[in-house]
Order: C-alpha cells, then structure tokens, then sequence
C-alpha cells in the first residue's frame, strides 16, 4: 500500500510570507498541528503547531505585549519554520514512511506528487492504517475458500487466483473437482457392480493425483484436495454449504459450437444462481501460440 | 464494482473492501441509470431527458459518494460513475475502458448469463448468497 491513498486533498498550505497569528488560525480552524509552507507554488519548509508555540511572547508580563504585538506585524512563517523538510513521495510505501517517522522522530511529512505538494501524512495516519491491517491480518471475511477446478486446459487460472487469496488473506483452501454424472460408465455386460465401482475408484484416484499435482505448482499454501461426483454446480454449491466456504472460485468456459447455439449455461452462470456464497469466476487463460499452431 | 442500490449490493460492497485492503488498486463504483425519455402529462411534456438524467444521475452520485465512504476510511481509492444504460452492457464497456481487474456486480436482478458474457474475472454474488464479509 502506498501513501497516494492516504492523501487528503487539496494540501493546506502556507505562504512563507504569511504573519504568525494568521498560520496558527488556519491551524485552528482546520484543526491540523502542520502545514507545508510554500514559496509560490515551491515547497520550502514546514511549520508544526510547536513551531508557532515557541516563536510566541515572552512569559515576561513586562515584555510579553511589546513582543505580541512585534510578532502579530512583522514575524512571518519563514522565520520559525523547519527549512529542508524530510519529504515523501505518492509512490513510497506506507511501511517505509513509518520506518522513516521512528528512525526521524519526525511527525508530519510532505507528500509530493510528480514533483507537486499533493498532501501530507502524519505519524498518526500511519498509524492508524497500521492498526486496520493488524485488526484484519486475518479477514473474518475469508475464513474457507473453494476453488473448484476444471482438469481442461486453460482453467488453472482459478486455481491459482484462488491460491493468491488465501495466501493474503489466511484463508483455508479446498480444492475440489467434480467428476460429472454424465462421465459415470455405461455398465458393461458381464461386468460386476464391484468391477464397475473399482473403475470409478480408479477415475477417482486418477482426478485426485491430477488435482493434488495442480496444487503442487504453487504450493505455498497448505490446499486441501477433493474429488466429488454429480451434477457439477449443483454438487459444487452443496459442498460450499457443507464446508461453509466464504467464497467459490471457478474457471469459466465461453460455450463453443452447439452449446451456445443451444444456450447452455456455463457452469459458473449455474453457480451464481446456487451457490450460499459470492463466486468469483475467472476466465479460461488466452490459448498460448504453440496451441494454435499445433492444430 | 456494479451497484444498484440494494442491500444486496452493500453487502458485496464488504468484499470489495476485503479483496481492495493492502493493495494499491483503484475501485471505481458503478451505477446504472435508465435512460429517460420525457414524462407527459395529458400530452404535454413536463420534464425533458436531460432533465431527468441530471435528476437520477445527481441521486446516483450521491448514493455512490455515500457507499464510497466507508472505503475510504479504509485508506482505499475510489472513483464513483453514474452512467444511463442497460447495467451489464455498460458495466462491460466501462471495465474496457478502465482496463479493470475484476468486476463485482451484486444487482438484484441478474441476467442468467452473466459470466458467460463477461471477458474479465467478475465476484458475482447471486439471490442464494446470504453472506457479508
């Protein structure tokens, strides 16, 4: 995360030239403790509420009104502020920023933008987006994910989307693919119903070995792996249920041939109406060259 | 992000901010007027398209500044568009023209091929879904 989104704008600025008594009440009717002051459009300095603080009269009851009055006419802002400002950028990272606010001890930075004052950020802004990303270092949002895989080519795209998640986020992955009904084997004469289910054991175990070598790919994140059996959204839908998965990721196909002619819902189309979760569905990987020249 | 209003839509508003936290991305908030005719009273025109395109269109931004609110208190970056059209065609045309990452509609009232129709990766969540982040 970078200091861009941190920036309020427009910056409230300063001129050098500017008396005291009128930066402290732009300081108070703003209610910020700095401001970057400006020479023209040219950033050349800062002033912090303790700047003004001491630049203030004597403590001294004799001297004090002679000196508020000679600070109120002719004592401007270039006189007490900081010159050389430790300066940021838009693009530096907020981590970098609060490593720089400890090691300086400085409280408030200007930001500049292509070389522009675009704002400023202070040692309690850093602060506070510090204390959101420990409050959400694990995101109640995404407690389980399920990333239903496809073995076509092309549609390990949602595998991998969905290992980024629950990388950042710490959630617990299940991959999950359904061996459509469609694909169960005609029973074969003579065959016994242990031969048929010793097949189906065997296409399951094959799935499951090509599955668990998909995770394997990018396996910084432990991924549980399943194989399931049925009509395949459906089946998808009732294993989220089951799991109470926060979110389904799913490749999609665009419907080729008779299929779109015949306006057959993709499986992720099928999902969206189902699913007891958000599905993020993501599309087929662009074929590479060497496919289309093969064919 | 598509947005028509409905709690529906708040809710997937939730994911946004989860998927958006600790990246540098933009969210652009999106939502989709009817475009307007005129409305005839007895045969005489008593308001004109554009008036009524500036009305829905100003409510719309207004309703957009305020869902973007709570992004931004998250430190997140976000633009707000309202635009007149059929949602799912102008929501793809504007993530063609944002180059966007991901779309998240959350409209009530879906078409049923929505992620047939989509080019880009899209968070979808549909009439079954009961869960905020």
């Amino acid at each position: 995360m970078k200091l861009k989104t941190l920036l309020k704008t427009p910056a409230i600025t300063v001129q050098d030239s500017m008396p005291l008594a009128e930066a402290r009440a732009l300081m108070h009717r703003h209610g910020v403790q700095c401001l970057p002051v400006l020479r023209q459009a040219e950033l050349v300095g800062m002033i912090t509420a303790l700047d003004l603080d001491a630049a203030g009269p004597s403590s001294v009851a004799e001297i004090r009104r002679h000196d508020w009055c000679d600070a109120m006419t002719r004592v401007t802002v270039a006189d007490v502020m900081s010159r050389r400002p430790l300066v940021l950028t838009a693009e530096t990272p907020i981590a970098d920023a609060a490593r720089l606010a400890r090691s300086s001890g400085v409280d408030a930075f200007p930001v500049l933008d292509a070389g522009v004052l675009a704002g400023v950020v202070t040692r309690s802004d850093l602060l506070a987006v510090l204390g959101g990303l420990l409050g959400h270092a694990h995101p109640a949002g995404l407690g389980h994910i399920l990333a239903a895989t496809s073995l076509r080519s092309g549609l390990g795209g949602a595998l991998g989307e969905a290992l980024r998640l629950a990388t950042a986020s710490g959630a617990v992955l299940t991959a999950l693919h359904v061996l459509p009904l469609d694909g169960r084997l005609p029973s074969v004469e003579g065959a016994t119903a242990q031969d048929v289910g010793r097949i189906e054991r065997a296409r399951q175990g094959i799935a499951r070995a090509a599955l668990a070598s998909m995770c394997d790919a990018g396996r910084a994140h432990e991924v549980a792996c399943d194989v399931g059996e049925g009509a395949v959204a459906p089946e998808i839908a009732r294993r989220a249920a089951e799991l109470d998965s926060d979110l389904i990721v799913v490749g999609k196909t665009t419907p080729r041939g008779w299929r779109k002619l015949g306006g057959r819902r993709t499986i992720a189309d099928q999902l969206v109406s189902l699913a007891p979760c958000p599905v993020l569905a993501i599309p087929r990987e662009p074929r590479k060259r060497a496919d289309h020249a093969s064919r | 992000m598509l947005l028509d209003g409905s709690p529906a839509g708040e809710r997937a508003l939730r994911w946004v901010r989860e998927l958006a936290r600790g990246t540098d991305c933009v969210v652009h908030l999106l939502m989709v007027t009817n475009p307007a005719r005129s409305v005839r009273d007895g045969g005489r025109v008593v308001a004109f398209v554009d008036q009524l395109e500036d009305a829905a269109r100003h409510a719309a931004l207004a309703y957009l500044d305020r869902a973007a609110t709570g992004l931004r208190e998250d430190g997140l970056v976000v633009e707000t568009h309202a635009l007149a059209g059929r949602p799912l065609e102008v929501a793809w045309a504007t993530a063609d023209a944002l180059a966007a990452d991901l779309a998240v509609l959350s409209v009530t009232d879906l078409p049923a091929d929505v992620a047939r129709s989509a080019r880009l990766p899209i968070l979808v969540t549909g009439p079954g879904c009961l869960r905020s982040a």
